[in-house]
């Protein structure tokens, strides 16, 4: 008989609760059927937010003693929501891809908690990471595979996952060389993009089929290079590579068959910037559906 | 003769439990001599259809397998006087080598395939995970009480890129003597605002009810963290009265004003314990040599405002 698997779920950037799986939960039991699976969340929220005040854009307390001495604007920004969710969703991605000691940490912190949370089902084990939990989760995953030799989970599916952004400024990593160099707290050998994302493939092709899906929607700004039409004119708000290129893609498909799964879903505007990021969306489009039914039909 | 492999089975499971330092699991050990064996008899097949055919990276695969599934058995089988260090001696490197060896073997290549199946099936139900628990439960703690430790807890961005890519601040995992599994005991600070006090302005001891009492700097430093000490062993985690109580001593240099009628330019430098300094100061204007006790954090004052009706 097939064991019951257990789903855990990531959230990304933003300001996730210790119970933001049960909305994935709700998708996902509507979707495929109750009982054949549990869904638990990996919520890493409470590690992001230290790193948040422990290295803020702006220190409130600073703005709150300055305010005491009259000068009051920059207590007025800071405390402002627009500013909050600004930092909130700048300092994720700075304080896991940009500084190295605090991705450290994360990680860490992360493969602690998947421990804890999956106990020893880790043989039942389908994760399915959204936005920067979706670049988060290859790091600890590979992390485990270098120090254990294998690793035991049925599958993983990656939504929108900015792992293809490249960095800008040289010396300073993006999540694909964190996958790949010491950073990831070993002295591994240094890889080349490509070859970090082909023995990243390779991993899962061991396992056997469609064990790894990226699910990319190609207006979704975190995962694709989408050019947004304004003022009549093509745009690229993001100067920098955050999607895979096609070449990366080849690589993937070339050595896990079947793991780019590519849509296009909703307009390319700025306005819709958050409507082709949402989760729900992704959970709703048949590409996962396909992918995340045959992790819970195969064994481990 | 079951009393023996019961023993036996014993000491592997105390083996791979003192892994488990944290006792986040339990789980059964008693099926490990036997996936032991099943591992080293699926690794004997495939070597003989190998037969030394293929690529010599699958060779060299095949033979470390072997290596594993011979140090596995004997692990198993034998009585060992620490079996935890057998365990760190004998199997860790091995495991080590075969996930760095496992990338440049074809992943579709039918016996590369058989191998991991029964590496995943016999062997990785034993020993994954638990070896990792230890080790990345000890370096959380210590990234905590680098970074996380309560009192002292806002830096800034520029403070964070200094920890984070100069590397001897920032973690690595070569052995070096000022690190603690790999987080190096140096912090940089930089460009904080620090609140000060004088308590001797070279002459005499300053009236607290003035103004010019007071001070704010911008300051620098370089802190040195006592860290706790880490059993190699088994991961256990002991604070020393220095790690416990003053958890951090650092040096600061810095420049700012007195709080006086007129803002008067100091500078200078300080020894820093725990979350206070003492400085050492030169007013430029007065041309007086100032002592000062100073909180690490202009964060400190906050929750003082209210206090002076702020």
């Amino acid at each position: 008989m097939r064991s019951k698997k257990l789903v855990v779920v990531v959230h990304g950037i933003g300001d996730a609760k210790e119970t933001f799986y049960r909305s994935w939960e709700s998708t996902l039991h509507a979707n495929h059927g109750d009982g054949r699976f549990d869904v638990t969340g990996l919520c890493w929220e409470p590690a992001l937010d230290k790193v948040k005040e422990r290295y803020p854009l702006i220190r409130v307390d600073l703005a709150r003693v300055l305010a005491a001495y009259e000068l009051p604007q920059l207590k007025a920004i800071v405390e402002g929501s627009t500013y909050k969710k600004l930092e909130d969703h700048v300092m994720d991605v700075i304080g896991y891809v940009g500084l190295p000691d605090m991705s450290a940490y994360l990680r860490d912190w992360c493969l602690n908690k998947l421990f804890s949370i999956i106990g020893d089902r880790q043989r039942d084990v389908v994760i399915v990471a959204h936005s920067l939990g979706a670049a988060m989760i290859p790091h600890i995953l590979w992390y485990d595979r270098l120090k254990t030799g294998a690793i035991p989970y049925v599958g993983v599916i990656l939504l929108a996952s900015p792992l293809g952004i490249r960095s800008p400024v040289r010396g300073v990593p993006d999540p694909l060389t964190l996958l790949a160099n010491e950073t990831l707290l070993i002295r591994a050998k240094k890889m080349s993009r490509n070859e970090t994302l082909r023995n990243f493939a390779k991993m899962w092709t061991r396992k056997g089929d469609r064990r790894l899906t990226f699910v990319i929607n190609k207006n979704d700004i975190v995962c694709s290079d989408v050019a947004y039409t304004i003022g009549g004119r093509k745009v690229d708000l993001i100067p920098v590579q955050q999607g895979l290129s096609v070449e990366e893609k080849r690589i993937l498909e070339e050595t896990h068959p079947g793991s780019i799964k590519e849509f296009i879903a909703g307009e390319p505007k700025p306005g819709k910037i958050n409507e082709n990021h949402d989760i729900h969306m992704y959970l709703n489009r048949s590409e996962f559906k396909e992918a995340f039914e045959y992790l819970l039909n195969v064994d481990v | 003769m079951k009393t023996n492999v019961c023993r036996q089975t014993r000491l592997v499971c105390s083996a791979l439990m003192l892994l488990l330092a944290t006792g986040a699991f339990t789980q059964d050990w008693s099926g490990f001599p036997a996936g032991a064996a099943a591992y080293g008899a699926e690794v004997s097949a495939i070597n003989r259809e190998h037969a030394g055919a293929g690529p010599e990276s699958l060779t060299r695969f095949l033979e470390l397998a072997t290596q594993l599934a011979s140090v596995l058995e004997q692990l198993a089988g034998d009585f060992v006087d620490d079996p935890g260090q057998a365990y760190d001696d004998l199997v860790a490197p091995l495991i080590a080598e075969r996930s760095a060896l496992v990338d440049s073997v074809d992943p579709a290549n039918m016996l590369v395939r058989r191998e991991d199946t029964a590496y995943a099936e016999y062997v990785d139900p034993f020993i994954d995970r638990n070896v990792m628990i230890p080790e990345t439960r000890v370096r959380n703690e210590l990234f905590e009480r680098k970074y996380f430790h309560g009192e002292d807890d806002n830096g800034n961005l520029f403070e964070a890129i200094l920890n984070s890519y100069l590397p001897f601040l920032r973690y690595d995992s070569e052995d070096a003597w000022y690190r603690e599994q790999g987080i190096s005991r140096f912090e940089a600070v930089f460009l904080r605002a620090e609140p000060i006090v004088a308590v001797w302005d070279g002459e005499s001891i300053p009236d607290l009810g003035e103004t010019d009492a007071y001070g704010a700097l911008a300051t620098l430093g370089l802190l040195w963290h006592f860290l706790p000490q880490v059993s190699q062993s088994d991961g256990e985690i002991t604070d020393t009265v220095f790690s416990k109580y003053v958890k951090r001593v650092g040096m600061r240099g810095g420049v700012g004003i007195t709080f006086a009628d007129r803002p008067q330019f100091m500078w200078g430098g300080g020894l820093s314990a725990a979350a206070f300094t003492v400085w050492g100061l030169y007013n430029q204007e007065s041309e007086q040599f100032v002592v000062a006790v100073g909180v690490n954090d202009l964060a400190t004052i906050d929750k003082y405002l209210p206090w002076f009706g702020r």
